[in-house]
């Protein structure tokens, strides 16, 4: 039944926060997040989109319009009355696959309730682990949802009674999940029970769905559904078991309110002091508090321009408003402010805390940032304190196939850009080419269809390329940096990082504008550094990379210490073995002859000497080059588990585990990404399409010895390099 | 042998010794990026010597060390000519190290420099002459932004000496450091230290372009008088007095028509700085 709602009292229950929920899904790819979205849309998303004045039943809007709006949209507001009371609950958007960047957190910071889909014949997988400990990590409470029941009975013919052994192993397998990643004091009541109504199976395909509570309650038998399925009325399922409603009861009743949960999400989430002002504030959600919006999304839309969507942790925001944007370090104006009614923005006038917002005007947010009032701008803490934008690791390059369509493409891309920090966009300077690069060949994949759908425009793509990383594995000897003019004398040596430091860089627990106290403080219990070393620290790069100034008493190294970092961000931007980014070292000043005058010890004195010296002592190093390596999943019948492992091993891949889970082998293992070119026809045709897999972002490792050189001269030729491996004496003059 | 010879500060600056040297000797090198000389003429020189030169750049002197010219030095007669004194306010010193180093034999022949033509020109006591030091131009980029200046004026001041500053010249890329701009700089040094301030638009400045050649160009005033001045193409210098004799004041005032008041005023703000004196 579809039901209409106005903005006012949309706006009236958004203010009463009880009546409020904001969750999200997650699920690994293709286990039916976009589905589940859909079918709540189609079925529960009676909010009445206002369209030129007129308010338009939802019925009229065409099916594949709105299929494209939950495509785009950053969140999707649901009306479902339960118990007799109206409720808003708020369906923020997730990524549709997983990443190693910010990207997922953003969405996570702004959801307290989760419902993790999985296939219910797949079982648990990789991502479904991935998604649900990084939901944990930001005390997302999660709900499951076993989808593709449908499957189970058509496709694998299943008994009743071998359906319900497999849901129990998948119940089992997702509270493992809940054991081992979450927190004590959270984990025990957030494990998923049959009995507690916290876990519900379906189909999102034919919208239907149940709890079994309702079952034991209804006594409604498996057999039921297994009959409706083989005597093929099973579309009265939708009307008997709604799927929204099992869904949305299931989210009013064990999702946490903003305000509950905001109790105990904000000290998780947030690093600032909970006793001040604003901490207080956010802690109650208090809409009389400061402002406070965490950023999940940033959309170009084609008439609005950039939508940024976020939630009002606390204070409310009004329109005309001037917010301060903590990550862009500007002040801008909110021209609008916006609510989501289904997938549409309506605008009002306020949305007060722990709602989520659309806003218009603020070009500069990107998704992750913080925007405060203005008055709160110095002593705020922004919920993300510094992007380590991991660089994409493959790269291809596109052209569409008439010249004409250019525009139309770069301005896509664009676009993209900005929704999927991710992903970049750049002009290779030289050939004019344009470069696409993606956290993996399947992200690759997925942007060149969104592409073409977004634009329609048809494209020429090169061979992906793959970004590599430079390290070293020995600690190099001191060398001297000289400036051109021969004035200034830096003495450098570099290490390598050692793994826990590293873990920490990646945690984002030690950062670059961290306290620096706070960090000496870290860096030596936990991964015992040297209290000079961990107190001399400079600089820290987003490849993790440290400068660390060990030097004592130098004269006028103050004035050319900002310059010297520089210089080093200069050399780790592209290392000496094939101007590839370097990865996880230290840099350590040891002594410098600065020259008296400013004149003379500019930055085009300084920065070379102390790149050189940095490249002599990394040649010194035992440098290598690391390369990316993916986690690869494969769940494939008996039959064609030893095709699956050959086509592994003969890409230099490694089998970590293999187990059997019901009629399928789980093989989890690795496999570089320069070998992942060709992986997903290869495997295909191997297994005659039996095998499920996925893959995402494991690691940097060394390249195999017996590779390296000609790796090195490969790309250094290339990148139009001179194709010899230099070394330490070219960046270090005799005089 | 390698000859070090200045250019001087204006077009016609070589002394005749220079000449007869130039004359000579096998090759004769000339670098014109550490500074520039208004109205020099390669061509005219080339004239007057008969004979051609080789130009070189800082990458020949810096990046390859002036291996071309050691290199031949080590066989023949080389001079290099480099505007003002060959040592003063360069980093040459390193060439005529290694030549040494090399056994080549090195001499110098001096010629103006703007250190010693500054003082002449405006007036005032070489024998006050405090430490100097070359306001650059900001690379906020790179994380460039020197106070040294200021740090120098201030230790200077303190003492009562008078601050020679240099404004940076890039030859290379024409790019230059104007005297209005240049104490915009020193103002927001100052600000940046956040300390009792000392240059302000009270701050008496002598302000010259072109010491030592027929366009001459000084002025002596308070800071906000000299930042509406137009003082025509480069290079350019600062001083800011320290404590002034009667008879500096009166070339400040009688050359330059410094106003009295500015003077006295700078007089009073001189001696709260100064220290145990």
């Amino acid at each position: 039944m579809v039901r209409f709602k106005q903005v006012l009292e949309i706006q009236k229950i958004m203010k009463n926060i009880e009546q409020v929920r904001n969750i999200g899904t997650l699920a690994h790819v293709d286990h039916g997040k976009t589905t589940l979205s859909d079918s709540l849309l189609m079925a529960a998303g009676m909010l009445s989109p206002k369209v030129a004045g007129r308010a338009l039943a939802l019925d009229y809007v065409p099916i594949e319009q709105m299929r494209q709006m939950t495509v785009k949209a950053a969140n999707i507001s649901l009306y479902h009355e339960w118990n007799g009371k109206p409720y808003i609950i708020n369906l923020v958007d997730t990524p549709g696959h997983v990443d190693f960047t910010g990207h997922v957190t953003r969405s996570l910071r702004v959801m307290d309730g989760a419902i993790v889909v999985v296939d219910a014949v797949e079982g648990v997988m990789t991502q479904t682990e991935t998604v649900v400990r990084q939901g944990l990590e930001e005390r997302v409470k999660p709900l499951l949802f076993i989808n593709k029941v449908d499957r189970l009975i058509r496709e694998l013919r299943l008994e009743p009674k071998e359906v319900q052994q497999g849901f129990l192993q998948i119940i089992k397998d997702f509270n493992n999940l809940i054991e081992l990643y979450g927190e004590p004091g959270f984990k025990e009541n957030w494990r998923v029970h049959p009995l507690k109504g916290t876990v519900a199976f379906g189909s999102a395909l034919h919208k239907w769905g149940l709890t079994f509570r309702r079952m034991l309650d209804e006594g409604i038998k498996f057999s039921y559904i297994v009959d409706a399925y083989e005597r093929g009325y099973y579309e009265e399922l939708a009307n008997e078991f709604p799927l929204y409603a099992t869904i949305l009861d299931m989210v009013i009743e064990h999702i946490p309110n903003p305000k509950e949960a905001q109790k105990y999400r904000v000290p998780k989430l947030w690093h600032g002091d909970l006793d001040s002002e604003i901490g207080r504030a956010m802690l109650e959600c208090d809409p009389d508090g400061p402002l406070v919006i965490a950023v999940s999304k940033v959309v170009a839309d084609p008439h609005a321009g950039l939508v940024t969507t976020g939630r009002v942790f606390s204070g409310t925001v009004t329109k005309g408003e001037e917010l301060y944007l903590m990550g862009a370090r500007r002040t801008q104006r909110v021209v609008q402010v916006g609510l989501y009614m289904g997938p549409y923005r309506e605008e009002v006038d306020f949305i007060s805390a722990g709602n989520i917002v659309a806003l218009l005007g603020l070009d500069a947010a990107r998704a992750g940032e913080t925007c405060v009032d203005m008055d709160y701008a110095e002593i705020m803490k922004p919920f993300e304190r510094m992007k380590y934008i991991t660089e994409p690791v493959v790269t291809i390059a596109i052209e569409p196939k008439r010249s004409s369509d250019l525009p139309k493409l770069v301005e896509t891309l664009r676009k993209m850009a900005i929704e999927d920090p991710t992903l970049r966009v750049h002009i290779n300077q030289e050939t004019g080419e344009y470069l696409l690069s993606g956290m993996g060949t399947l992200h690759l994949e997925i942007a060149l269809w969104d592409l073409k759908r977004r634009s329609g425009v048809d494209v020429v793509t090169s061979p992906p390329m793959i970004r590599y990383r430079e390290t070293v594995r020995d600690e190099g000897p001191v060398y001297e940096g000289k400036s051109p003019n021969k004035h200034n004398k830096f003495y450098v040596n570099v290490e390598p990082l050692d793994e826990t430091t590293l873990e920490l860089l990646a945690r984002g627990e030690v950062y670059d504008d961290q306290d620096w106290r706070e960090r000496a403080k870290i860096l030596r219990k936990v991964a015992g550094w040297d209290t000079d070393e961990a107190r001399g620290i400079w600089s820290i790069d987003e490849n993790f990379n440290i400068m660390i100034n060990l030097t004592s008493g130098v004269q006028h190294l103050r004035e050319v210490r900002d310059t010297l970092i520089s210089g080093f961000h200069w050399a780790v931007e592209a290392g000496p073995l094939a101007q590839e980014p370097i990865r996880g070292i230290k840099v350590i000043l040891r002594d410098a002859v600065i020259h008296e005058d400013p004149a003379h010890r500019g930055p085009a004195q300084t920065m070379p000497a102390i790149k050189n010296a940095i490249f002599a002592s990394f040649l010194s190093a035992r440098p290598t080059l690391l390369e990316p390596i993916l986690k690869v999943d494969i769940k494939v019948p008996q039959d064609w588990v030893s095709a699956a492992l050959g086509i592994l091993t003969k890409r230099r891949g490694k089998i970590h585990d293999m187990k059997e889970s019901g009629l399928l082998f789980h093989i989890s293992g690795e496999i570089p990404v320069s070998e992942t070119v060709g992986l997903s026809d290869d495997m295909r045709e191997a297994t005659k399409g039996k095998a499920f897999w996925s893959t995402q972002f494991l690691k940097w490792a060394p390249v195999p010895e017996s590779m390296l050189k000609d790796l090195i001269l490969e790309l250094r030729k290339r990148k139009g390099l001179k194709p010899t491996i230099p070394r330490p004496e070219d960046y270090v003059k005799p005089y | 042998m390698l000859y070090f010879i200045g250019l001087g500060i204006s077009e016609k600056g070589l002394s005749i010794e220079a000449l007869e040297i130039l004359r000579r000797v096998d090759t004769v090198f000339l670098e014109l990026y550490t500074s520039i000389i208004p109205d020099f003429k390669l061509d005219w020189l080339e004239n007057m010597l008969g004979r051609k030169i080789r130009v070189v750049d800082r990458e020949d002197l810096e990046e390859r060390g002036g291996e071309d010219i050691l290199r031949e030095a080590k066989v023949a007669d080389v001079a290099l000519l480099t505007p003002g004194d060959p040592f003063i306010a360069t980093t040459h010193i390193v060439l005529r190290i290694e030549a040494e180093r090399r056994n080549i034999k090195t001499r110098i022949i001096h010629s103006s420099s703007i250190i010693t033509a500054a003082f002449s020109s405006c007036g005032l006591q070489v024998y006050k002459m405090g430490r100097i030091v070359t306001i650059t131009i900001p690379e906020p980029k790179v994380g460039y932004r020197p106070i040294t200046p200021y740090l120098v004026l201030k230790e200077n001041l303190e003492r009562g000496l008078h601050t020679l500053f240099l404004l940076e010249i890039r030859a290379e890329s024409g790019e230059f450091l104007t005297i209005p701009k240049a104490l915009e700089l020193l103002e927001d040094m100052d600000r940046r230290v956040g300390e009792e301030s000392i240059v302000d638009d009270n701050t008496l400045v002598v302000g010259l372009a072109r010491v030592g050649t027929p366009n001459e160009y000084i002025a002596a005033g308070s800071l906000s008088e000299l930042k509406d001045i137009e003082f025509g193409p480069p290079p350019y210098s600062l001083i800011i007095p320290g404590v002034l004799h009667p008879i500096e004041e009166e070339a400040l005032t009688t050359l330059f028509d410094c106003k009295l008041e500015v003077i006295e005023g700078w007089r009073e703000r001189v001696k709260s700085v100064l220290k145990n004196t």
